[in-house]
C-alpha cells in the first residue's frame, strides 16, 4: 500500500512528477491517506538563506581626560557563513475522505512547503489505508505554490 | 623672569600628573552556543545561537572618559532579550539604526485602527543597535568585555 513519489522542490514550487501510483482493490468510503517525507525538520518563517555571510563589527567613541572626544575606532570584523539546512511542511499531513462514490474523482489539496534556507530536493512517501478492497489510483498534480493530489476511485 | 617660573611650573605640573592619550581597541569575537559538546562541528546553521564578545581596552597611556560602544546586529541575526551584558555600563538600544537609543526594552509609537497613538513594546527583530556606556574611566592597560546573543533566523 505504499509507493514513492518523488518530487523536485525548488523555491517553494514543484516541478516534477516522477511517479504516479496504482493501487488495486478498494471500493469505498473511507481512506485515510498520509504522506511523510524523509528529512522533515521544524524550520520556518524566511531563514536566512545558505551561504550567506554575516559579518559583524562593532565601533568605538571616546574622550581622553581632558573630555577631548577622539577619533571614532572600529573593531576586527567577524563573519559567519550559514550552512544549508533541509526544511519541509506538508499540509494537511493526514486526513480522511470519506463518501467517495465509486468512480468518482475527489481533489484533495496538499500544500508543501520548503522550510529550509537553500534549493532542494525531497523524497515524499504516500501511504493509504483503504478498509475494504477495490481499484484506484493517485495522481498528485503540481499547482505553482501548491500541490493538488488527485485521487480516482475506479470500481 | 616670570615666564621662566610659570614653564617651570607647568613643566613640574606635567611630571607629577602626566595625562598620556587614550587609544580604544576593540575586538569582536563570536562562539556558537548549541554546538553539541564532542562535535567539532563548525557550520552554522539558523535557529543556532551566537555570543558575540567584544573586548574594549585602553592601549594608550593616557586615562579614557565615557568610552562608548555601538555593534550594530548584524542582517539575518535577531538579538536575544536582555543577553546584553557589560559591567559598570548602561546598555541602550535602537530600533531606527542608531538614530535614538532606549533603554530595555525600547518602545515605538504606532496608530492604531481608530487612528490614535499607542506606545507599542518593540520586538526583539526590531533591534538593530546595542550601544554600550561604560561608566567609568578605563586606566591604560584597562579593558572590559560586553557580549550579546543573538539567533540566526
Amino acid at each position: 500500500m505504499k509507493k514513492v513519489i518523488k518530487y523536485l522542490i525548488i523555491n517553494n514550487k514543484q516541478t516534477r512528477k516522477e511517479t504516479m501510483m496504482h493501487i488495486n482493490k478498494c471500493t469505498w468510503i473511507c481512506v485515510l491517506l498520509a504522506m511523510t517525507v524523509i528529512g522533515f525538520s521544524q524550520q520556518r518563517v524566511l531563514p536566512t538563506p545558505a551561504g550567506t555571510a554575516i559579518t559583524n563589527q562593532a565601533f568605538g567613541d571616546y574622550k581622553d581626560a581632558n573630555n577631548n572626544i577622539m577619533p571614532q575606532v572600529a573593531s576586527n570584523i567577524v563573519t559567519t557563513i550559514i550552512s544549508q539546512s533541509a526544511g519541509v511542511e506538508i499540509s494537511p499531513g493526514t486526513d480522511i475522505l470519506s463518501n467517495l462514490s465509486p468512480q468518482s474523482i475527489n481533489n484533495f489539496p496538499l500544500a508543501i512547503i520548503n522550510t529550509g534556507n537553500g534549493t532542494d530536493t525531497f523524497d515524499l512517501n504516500a501511504a493509504i489505508s483503504v478498509p475494504g478492497a477495490g481499484d484506484y489510483s493517485i495522481e498528485i498534480w503540481s499547482d505553482k505554490m501548491e500541490m493538488v493530489l488527485l485521487m480516482q476511485v475506479i470500481l | 623672569m616670570k615666564s621662566m617660573i610659570s614653564i617651570q611650573i607647568i613643566l613640574l605640573a606635567s611630571m607629577l600628573f602626566p595625562q598620556g592619550t587614550p587609544e580604544l581597541s576593540l575586538s569582536v569575537s563570536e562562539t556558537k552556543l548549541n554546538r553539541p559538546s564532542g562535535n567539532n562541528d563548525e557550520l552554522y546553521y539558523t535557529g543556532d545561537t551566537l555570543l558575540y564578545n567584544i573586548t574594549a581596552k585602553n592601549s594608550g597611556d593616557g586615562i579614557m572618559n565615557e568610552a562608548e560602544v555601538i555593534d550594530p546586529i548584524p542582517s539575518g541575526l535577531t538579538y536575544i532579550p536582555e543577553s546584553a551584558k557589560g559591567d559598570p555600563t548602561r546598555i541602550t538600544f535602537s530600533v531606527d539604526h542608531g538614530m535614538i537609543y532606549q533603554d530595555w526594552p525600547p518602545t515605538y509609537t504606532a496608530t492604531n485602527e481608530t487612528g490614535e497613538k499607542v506606545i507599542k513594546v518593540c520586538t526583539p527583530e526590531m533591534i538593530t543597535h546595542i550601544k554600550w556606556l561604560i561608566l567609568e574611566p578605563l586606566n591604560p592597560g584597562k579593558h572590559k568585555n560586553l557580549t550579546f546573543k543573538a539567533k540566526i533566523n
